[in-house]
C-alpha cells in the first residue's frame, strides 16, 4: 500500500499510468470500436484519397482512402501489441542470462558478460535495419520465425529481441552478485536445495523492482525502434498497419494532409512519455532510499 | 555474410529487368563471379579482398566503392560533429543549470523537455521540422547537402548554402542527444551537490558558485564525458533516419538506399564503417575516463 501511495503521489508517472491503460484498452477492443463507428481499416475508396475529416472518416482518410481513425485504432493494436510481445520475451532472456551469470560466476559469467557487451557496443539502429532487410526463410532454422504470412510482426518481434534483453541481464546480474553473498542464500544451500529453486524462489524475488523499472523504460524503447523500422519500410508490412508504417509516405503527404503525418509520430511520443513517466515513477517508489521530499 | 541471404540474387534482378538476358548465361555469369557458391564462403573472399583494400563494385553506382564511401563519409562527418558539438554546448550548461537547482520550476521544465526529447521518434520529429520550416514558413530548405547552382557562385555562398542546408538535419539530429546528455548531466550534478565534499568548500568559505565551478562541475563532468563518447553511437544510429528523411547524402543514407536495392559491397562497407567507428569511439571512452579519473587504473 505503501508502495501505491507513494506512485500514485508522483503526478507524471499517474498521468502515464492512465493514458497507457486506455490505449491499451483501445488497442485491445480495436475490432468492436471500430465496428461500432462503422469504419474499416483496409477497404480502400481509391476516389475518396485525402478527404478531409466529414461524418463519415471522422479523422479524413489517408493515401489510399482508407479510413484514417481506424487506422490510427489498429495501429494501436500492432505497436503496443508488438512493444509488449518484445519486451516480455527480452525480459525473460535477460533474467536467463543475467541470473546465470551472476549466480554461476566464473566462465560463464565472463562468456555471457562478453556477450552482452558485445551487443551493447554495436549502434542498434543499422544492425537492426541490416538484420530486417534479411529474408529469414533463407535460413533453415529461422524459417518458423517468419511463418507463411509474412507481415513482419514475428520477424519484427524476433529482432528487438535480441538487442533488448542486455540491460535486463546487466541489472539482474549486479544484483544477484550482492544478493548471493547474503545468509538466506547459504541458509538455502545448506537446506539442501537445487540451484534452480534458490534462483526462482529465494533470489528473483528481490531482483522485481529493478526489472519492472527496466521493463517500463525496454517498452518504450522498442516502440521507438518499432516505428523507426516501420517507417522505414523494414517492419510491419501493408496493409497492416502500425503507427511507424502509417508515416512510409509521410515526406509526400506532408505537403498535402500534414494531419495524417502529425497524428501518428504523436501518438508514438505521448505512448513513450507515458512509458518513461511510469518507470520514472515506479523507480521513486520502489527505491527506500528517495524520500518523500521528493516531488 | 549476412549479406547474401537478402531477397532476391543481384544477377536475377538485372535478368528480370532485360528481358533479351538468356537464362544459359546466367548460370555461367554467376558461376564466373561466384555467385553459385554458398553464403559463407563468399564471406570469406569478400573479407580478404576487402583487406587488401578492394571493397568491390557498386552495382547502382557503377563505380568502385572506395569512391562513393568518401565524400559520403565527410557530409555524415559534418553532421554528425555539428550535432554533437551543439549537443555538448547546450546539454552540459543547462544540465548544470538544472541539477544545482533541483525540484525548482527552471528544474522541472527543463526535466519534462528532455522526457519529450527522449522519446519523440527522431524521423518524426525531423518530419515536424521540414513541415515548419520548410512547407509552411517557407524559409529553409526540405533535404539534400546543397541547391543544385551553389557552386556557380563562388566560394562564400557556397559555404552558406551547404549551412543553410545543414540546419534541420542537424536540429533533428541533436534533439536526441541533448536530451540524454542533459539527464546526464543534471543527475550527475544532482549527486555531487550532496557530497560531503561540497559541504566542506562551502564550511571553508567559498561561496555557492565558486563552491560548484571549482568543486562541483569538475566531478560532475566525469561520467558525462563517457556518456557523450558513447554518443557517437547515437549519432550514427540516428543519422540513419536523420539522413534519410531529409535525403541527406551521408554513409547512413548510402547503407539504407545500399540495402533495398541489394548492392551488397555498398551495404557491407558502409555497415562496417559504421560500426567500426563506433567501437573505437567506445574504445577511446573507456581511455579518456581512465585519465580523467586517476582513481581509475588501466590494468
Amino acid at each position: 500500500m505503501k508502495f501505491l501511495s507513494r506512485l500514485t503521489s508522483h503526478k507524471p508517472a499517474l498521468v502515464g499510468f492512465i493514458v497507457i491503460c486506455l490505449l491499451l484498452l483501445i488497442a485491445f477492443f480495436a475490432g468492436p470500436i471500430t465496428r461500432l463507428l462503422g469504419i474499416d481499416p483496409y477497404s480502400m475508396e481509391i476516389l475518396a484519397r485525402f478527404s478531409p475529416p466529414d461524418h463519415a472518416h471522422i479523422l479524413g482518410t489517408d493515401e489510399s482512402g482508407r479510413d484514417f481513425l481506424a487506422r490510427i485504432i489498429y495501429g494501436a493494436k500492432v505497436s503496443l501489441g508488438v512493444a509488449v510481445l518484445s519486451a516480455a520475451a527480452s525480459v525473460f532472456i535477460g533474467v536467463l542470462i543475467g541470473s546465470l551469470a551472476g549466480y554461476y560466476g566464473k566462465w560463464a559469467d565472463s562468456l555471457l558478460m562478453r556477450l552482452t557487451d558485445m551487443l551493447l557496443a554495436l549502434p542498434l539502429l543499422p544492425v537492426m535495419i541490416l538484420l530486417a532487410a534479411l529474408d529469414f526463410s533463407k535460413i533453415p532454422g529461422l524459417r518458423i520465425v517468419v511463418g507463411d504470412q509474412d507481415t513482419g510482426v514475428a520477424k519484427l518481434v524476433f529482432i528487438l529481441v535480441i538487442f533488448s534483453w542486455m540491460t535486463v541481464a546487466r541489472l539482474v546480474r549486479g544484483q544477484i552478485l550482492k544478493l548471493k553473498e547474503l545468509e538466506f542464500v547459504s541458509a538455502a544451500r545448506s537446506l539442501g536445495m537445487s540451484d534452480a529453486r534458490i534462483i526462482i524462489r529465494h533470489i528473483l524475488p528481490s531482483v522485481v523492482p529493478t526489472v519492472t523499472v527496466a521493463v517500463t523504460l525496454t517498452l518504450g524503447q522498442q516502440i521507438l525502434f518499432e516505428s523507426a523500422l516501420s517507417f522505414l519500410g523494414l517492419g510491419i508490412q501493408p496493409p497492416l498497419a502500425s503507427w511507424g508504417n502509417m508515416l512510409n509516405n509521410a515526406i509526400e503527404t506532408l505537403r498535402v494532409a500534414p494531419m495524417l503525418v502529425f497524428i501518428p509520430g504523436f501518438l508514438i511520443l505521448v505512448t513513450v512519455v507515458s512509458f518513461n513517466f511510469l518507470g520514472d515513477g515506479l523507480e521513486y517508489a520502489l527505491d527506500p532510499k528517495s524520500n518523500q521530499t521528493d516531488n | 555474410m549476412l549479406m547474401g541471404l537478402m531477397p532476391g540474387d543481384p544477377l536475377d534482378i538485372a535478368c528480370n529487368a532485360n528481358p533479351k538476358c538468356d537464362p544459359k548465361n546466367v548460370v555461367e555469369m554467376k558461376k564466373a563471379l561466384g555467385l553459385d557458391r554458398p553464403s559463407h564462403e563468399r564471406f570469406f573472399i569478400w573479407a580478404k579482398d576487402a583487406l587488401q583494400g578492394d571493397l568491390g563494385f557498386s552495382r547502382t553506382y557503377r563505380k568502385p566503392v572506395t569512391e562513393i564511401i568518401g565524400e559520403r563519409l565527410v557530409n555524415t562527418f559534418i553532421l554528425g560533429s555539428l550535432a554533437a558539438i551543439i549537443s555538448v554546448f547546450i546539454a552540459i550548461p543547462l544540465g548544470i543549470y538544472a541539477g544545482t537547482r533541483p525540484r525548482s520550476k527552471a528544474d522541472y521544465g527543463i526535466n519534462f523537455l528532455c522526457f519529450l526529447g527522449v522519446s519523440s521518434p527522431s524521423f518524426w520529429l525531423a518530419l515536424m521540422l521540414i513541415y515548419v520550416f520548410a512547407v509552411w514558413l517557407q524559409i529553409l530548405p526540405a533535404g539534400g547537402v546543397s541547391s543544385i547552382q551553389a557552386s556557380a557562385y563562388g566560394f562564400g555562398p557556397m559555404i552558406v548554402d551547404r549551412i543553410v542546408h545543414l540546419i534541420l538535419p542537424v536540429t533533428a539530429l541533436s534533439a536526441l542527444t541533448i536530451a540524454q546528455w542533459l539527464r546526464h548531466t543534471r543527475s550527475s550534478m544532482m549527486d555531487v551537490m550532496s557530497q560531503d565534499y561540497m559541504r566542506t568548500a562551502r564550511a571553508k568559505g567559498l561561496s555557492w558558485s565558486q563552491a560548484i565551478k571549482t568543486h562541483g562541475v569538475k566531478n560532475a563532468l566525469l561520467p558525462v564525458v563517457t556518456v557523450v563518447a558513447l554518443g557517437f553511437s547515437i549519432v550514427f544510429s540516428g543519422a540513419v533516419i536523420t539522413e534519410t528523411v531529409f535525403s541527406y547524402q551521408g554513409i547512413g543514407k548510402l547503407m539504407y538506399d545500399s540495402i533495398l536495392a541489394n548492392d551488397y559491397n555498398v551495404a557491407m562497407c558502409a555497415f562496417v564503417i559504421s560500426c567500426t567507428a563506433v567501437l573505437m569511439a567506445n574504445f577511446v571512452a573507456d581511455i579518456l575516463y581512465g585519465v580523467l579519473d586517476p582513481r581509475i587504473k588501466l590494468k
